[in-house]
């Protein structure tokens, strides 16, 4: 059996690492997003999997540093069969603010050029090593924030907006890959105790190796899942709606 | 809508020069948000209603343009009945799809800034006038181009993004201004013959004057919409799917 690559992005910890290792367990190689240089879990973990987690220096904010993470995957392979869209930030900056509230628009940006466009940078760079292999999967982690219909905050602009526009464009994108064999899935890990805001935020309710443990077999099974429309669905393998 | 104030951005000409027009008709004063240098269809509107039009400089991709022009808004009045979030770009990479090597990623970030962003800075300068007001209505000019659920192109990826982001901020910011007596359109105004691609649109459906119309009607009727989301509806009050 050829061996399977996957790419993961915002690998430094949390959900990402989690789903790298998972993936790893699974008989994956892995290049494993690395974006947080003064965190070492990754480094930790490559000793576990010597040849099989890879870091690989990635920030997604950036349209020359994702293309240069590319040219760096394919000086090791010709393919990869699942890229895995994790990296995203939330928006500290107007945690809590209302329409009433003064804004942030400058960190709205930041929040958008990450969370939206971080995932279609790496989906436009990888594209071609993704059509080369036999899983042509690109899986995003976006979020119940981005449902236009079952939208009940009053707040989070940014994060929603960003989350909003990755199923937007995962839509496009899977317009046009469908008919060459892609696929693509939207995935809500759940409400994950994780950095995204920078700090960890223990009350959330799952961990991220939990949330992972459910994701993975969804991701595995993930021809199951497609229709004309790229999959939303839940850590439980429940549909949402967009 | 007789002595009453209303704020239409992107007024410059097009859809939304259009919709001042029928406002002023209306017996409206009219904030109308001017963007483009050396276009004079403001200026000879302005001749016909020359006590009810105010231009007012705008940009809505700029903080201190929209802080400034809700300054002139607050010299005239404390109360608005109708913001129009109409300005819009489409951005300058439309034809490149996922498998275009010239997928041009950052000029999104700027669609999103005018085209997203633009109608939410706006409405947060002048949400303390609008609640103010006695309608407290707030009409986005979004795009079934925004519409995840109906998503058909296999580009347009910055537009498309953006429009739904606006529609992802308008559920946002219903969410906490129903509980004040507020009301959300998002309109589809249709493929108009107008100027969002910088150059006339002659091959389109409708004028930017029919669109106006149709849209009118919808919006003095805009009670009749509301339910707990935002009403997202085209030019002949057709809904339209998130």
């Amino acid at each position: 059996m050829d061996q399977k690559y996957a790419v993961v992005t915002g690998a430094d910890r949390g959900l990402g690492l989690e789903l790298a290792l998972g993936l790893v367990r699974s008989g994956f190689t892995v290049f494993a997003g690395q974006y947080l240089l003064d965190w070492h879990e990754l480094e930790e973990a490559e000793k576990a999997y010597p040849g099989q987690l890879l870091p690989l220096l990635l920030d997604v904010g950036s349209s020359t540093g994702v293309k240069r993470a590319a040219e760096t995957v394919r000086e090791t392979t010709d393919r990869i069969d699942l890229l895995l869209n994790n990296a995203a930030v939330v928006d500290p900056a107007n945690a809590g603010k209302t329409i009433e509230s003064p804004l942030d628009f400058g960190s709205m940006l930041q929040t958008y050029n990450v969370t939206a466009l971080g995932a279609l940078r790496t989906a436009h760079a990888f594209m071609p090593l993704l059509l080369n292999g036999s899983g042509k999967l690109i899986v995003n982690i976006s979020s119940e924030a981005g449902s236009l219909s079952q939208s009940w905050r009053s707040s989070g602009y940014a994060y929603c907006m960003g989350k909003a526009a990755l199923n937007m464009h995962s839509t496009i994108t899977y317009n046009k890959i469908r008919d060459l064999g892609g696929h693509v899935l939207n995935l809500h890990p759940g409400w994950v105790q994780g950095r995204l805001g920078g700090k960890l935020n223990a009350e959330a309710d799952l961990t991220p190796e939990f949330s992972a443990s459910q994701l993975l077999p969804i991701i595995l099974r993930y021809r199951t899942y497609q229709t004309n429309k790229p999959a939303y669905l839940n850590w439980l393998g429940q549909d949402l709606s967009y | 809508m007789a002595n009453k104030y209303a704020f239409v951005s992107g007024a410059d000409r097009g859809l939304g020069l259009e919709l001042t027009r029928l406002l002023l008709e209306q017996g409206c004063f009219v904030f109308a948000g001017k963007y483009i240098a050396d276009w004079h269809e403001l200026d000879e509107l302005r001749n016909v209603h020359p006590e009810r039009l105010v231009p007012v400089a705008l940009d809505v991709g700029d903080d201190e343009s929209v802080r400034e022009a809700a300054a002139e808004v607050a010299r005239h009045t404390e109360s608005l009945e109708l913001i129009i979030n109409n300005a819009a770009i489409l951005g300058n990479d439309r034809r490149h799809s996922i498998l275009d090597e010239e997928l041009d990623i950052d000029d999104m970030l700027r669609t999103f800034n005018v085209t997203a962003l633009g109608a939410l800075r706006v409405t947060n300068a002048l949400i303390g006038a609008v609640l103010h007001g006695s309608s407290k209505l707030i009409v986005n000019i979004s795009s079934e181009a925004g519409s995840v659920g109906q998503s058909w192109r296999t580009n347009y990826y910055g537009y498309c993004m953006a429009k739904t982001a606006l529609n992802m901020h308008s559920t946002i910011t219903y969410n906490y201004v129903k509980e004040l007596g507020g009301h959300v359109l998002n309109l589809h105004p249709g493929w108009m013959q107008g100027w969002l691609g910088g150059t006339l649109n002659t091959a389109a459906d409708l004028t930017p004057a029919y669109s106006a119309e149709r849209l009118m009607e919808i919006i003095g009727r805009y009670r009749t919409y509301q339910t707990n989301q935002p009403a997202f509806l085209d030019y002949l009050g057709r809904k339209l799917a998130w």
